[in-house]
């Protein structure tokens, strides 16, 4: 029997999103399940048999006694429905657009891993501080906009979006003027300093996006930089379930926007799991220990349950060939004028649509990550 | 804590980048070119920005020259505010202050002729803080001196590695660093103030060899938590970037 396993996920997830649906209704537009009767279909309800995943899910042998038809008639509604909700899903859900990032090295990468930058696409980028997050978000908005016209919605939690160092990438890009605006006019800025607020920013667009309110239309990627301070004072045993809450109440809110068709990415802070004289280890870095204990040395904030939100996590890291070599001490002595090659590794550290744990390189230039 | 749900008024769309960009910026110049056009005209209020570097790099002479920059008058294109200088390695002079005011009253001697060295002392407000505890407590009571004195437009806390370093609990360190950023981000919805705070380096054994590296004390929670970092090497170059191995020289 043909039950497809991508359809039932597919069901479940829908089911949650879009609330109960009506089996009736979906029953009688099938050519086999027109033939049903007022009193099959009532029967079913009387069954608990109220949603298409419930029907889906009963076996049958009970659907045979129930309603009294051959099992043959089940399994052909079964089949139909099963074709109907694709093709009203698929009317329903805007298509997938591939964006890309504009960054020919990481889109290959993403390729291969089977997660090119699409709608719908949940992000997380973790790394050290300084080495690029904040950069590459700029980067992928501004290349995003760029080929897209479309607009890009910027959450910005620790009031630190620079205009200037867009207009530098800007300028580095050798665009004309009228591009330079069109660009930065797609780019919008939001302050979200508490969760609250960015839990109703959050709101506001999947509300505006109900409403039809055209700059929310238009808007088709999200990014946050960065979650931390946002929840960084929720700390210690006491506040840890708090702050699970709000971030199982963000992750929903994102959920939904993805399956409206927004791709978001998302800045996170990873922590070195070994150093213990740091004044770090008070449990904050909790969870992932599967991945610490695996290659990858660092273990992004928030914890277990926030790992498997995004569908695709990456790391911005240095590459390791070059570590502590050439920092003795230019604190003391003026000697290289650049320490700096501008080099970054992506690594994927999970990815929910294929393998994880490639890697890839990227250039830190003026005109942004390339 | 909890502000009030605003999301029935919330425009998401009406601050865009363009926008951003054609509105005048509120920045306090450093008096470092180089510095003051990577930071696009100088520091911002409303972020927080860390001067780090070992001792007798210009940190201190950085603080002290912002608490007079912050005072420019807004006829020669300045803020004209006043600044908070919290003091916790007990160092704070006045006379550095008053010799680094002369210089400035000479420079705008032409432009701004009411700018003078005494009055440019009156509105650095000076507080101590020998101890974490206390440091802790000035931060806490900053609301009331914003209130009291709303033109107030930087706090520096001078240096705030040092008293939390005191503190032999790596524990109720890190608790008091992370509250003291709540705190500060708290003020700096509500006001808007900029934040300078010091901080010095430390050595760190690197974890495959046994080598030896230069890192921001404080940890990397903090470091994610600051806008904006700047290095002070002692032959007097500034270099900008959150971490050592990658922050840029900054030409004056």
């Amino acid at each position: 029997m043909p039950i497809d396993i991508e359809f039932i996920i597919n069901l479940k997830t829908r089911e949650r999103s879009a609330g109960v649906m009506d089996l009736r209704n979906m029953i009688s537009q099938t050519p086999t399940g027109k033939q049903l009767s007022e009193y099959q279909l009532n029967l079913l309800s009387k069954n608990n048999i109220e949603t298409l995943f419930d029907f889906h899910e009963t076996t049958e042998k009970k659907l045979h006694e129930l309603l009294a038809i051959p099992k043959e008639s089940v399994l052909e509604i079964k089949k139909e429905l099963a074709d109907l909700w694709l093709r009203q899903s698929q009317a329903e859900g805007p298509p997938a657009v591939e964006y890309g990032t504009g960054m020919e090295e990481l889109d290959k990468l993403l390729d291969s891993v089977d997660q090119p930058f699409k709608s719908g696409r949940i992000w997380e980028l973790c790394g050290h501080p300084g080495t690029g997050k904040t950069l590459f978000m700029y980067t992928l908005a501004l290349n995003f906009v760029w080929k897209h016209s479309q607009q890009v919605l910027f959450i910005d939690t620790k009031s630190d979006f620079s205009c200037k160092r867009i207009q530098d990438l800007l300028l580095a890009r050798n665009w004309d003027a009228a591009t330079c605006e069109r660009v930065m006019r797609a780019i919008h800025v939001v302050q979200a300093p508490t969760d609250t607020v960015l839990i109703d920013v959050l709101k506001t667009l999947d509300e505006q996006l109900t409403a039809q309110v055209d700059g929310a239309l238009k808007t088709k990627l999200v990014v946050i930089d960065s979650l931390v301070p946002c929840y960084v004072h929720y700390r210690g045993d006491e506040m840890f379930k708090v702050r699970q809450a709000l971030l199982t109440e963000l992750a929903c809110r994102i959920r939904r926007l993805a399956a409206r068709g927004l791709a978001s990415v998302i800045g996170n802070v990873s922590f070195p799991s070994e150093d213990k004289d740091d004044c770090m280890d008070d449990g904050e870095d909790d969870g992932n220990s599967d991945e610490k204990t695996a290659r990858h040395k660092d273990g992004p904030m928030f914890g277990a349950y926030w790992a498997s939100v995004c569908t695709l996590r990456m790391s911005l890291e240095l590459p390791t060939g070059s570590d502590g070599e050439e920092t003795s001490d230019r604190l003391g002595e003026a000697t290289s004028s650049s320490c700096d090659d501008g080099l970054r590794l992506v690594n994927v550290l999970s990815n929910t649509y294929g393998p994880a744990g490639d890697s890839c390189l990227l250039r830190i230039t003026e005109a942004g990550v390339v | 804590m909890a502000s009030p749900s605003t999301s029935k008024t919330m425009n998401l769309f009406n601050n865009s980048c363009w926008d951003i960009a054609q509105r005048s910026t509120n920045k306090i110049l450093t008096g470092h070119k180089g510095l003051d056009t990577h930071l696009g005209g100088g520091i911002s209020l409303g972020q927080i920005t860390e001067l780090i570097g070992t001792s007798g790099t210009g940190k201190t002479q950085l603080c002290l020259q912002l608490c007079l920059n912050v005072q420019i008058p807004k006829s020669v294109g300045g803020l004209e505010g006043s600044a908070l200088f919290i003091d916790t390695r007990q160092d704070f002079h006045p006379e550095r202050l008053l010799g680094l005011a002369k210089d400035l009253e000479k420079r705008y001697k032409r432009r701004a002729p009411g700018f003078e060295a005494s009055r440019m002392l009156k509105r650095v407000h000076h507080v101590r803080c020998p101890n974490a505890a206390q440091l802790m407590a000035s931060v806490l009571s900053c609301h009331r001196h914003l209130r009291d004195h709303p033109d107030i437009k930087l706090i520096v806390i001078d240096s705030l590695a040092f008293s939390l370093r005191m503190l032999e609990d790596g524990a109720q360190r890190f608790e008091l660093l992370l509250e003291l950023h709540d705190s500060m981000r708290r003020l700096q919805r509500q006001h808007n103030v900029a934040w300078v705070v010091t901080n010095v380096l430390t050595h760190r054994c690197s974890r495959r060899g046994q080598k030896f590296h230069v890192v921001s004390a404080l940890g990397i929670l903090h470091s994610h938590l600051i806008n904006e970092r700047i290095w002070f090497s002692q032959s007097w170059q500034c270099y900008l970037g959150k971490s050592w191995r990658i922050c840029r020289l900054i030409n004056a």
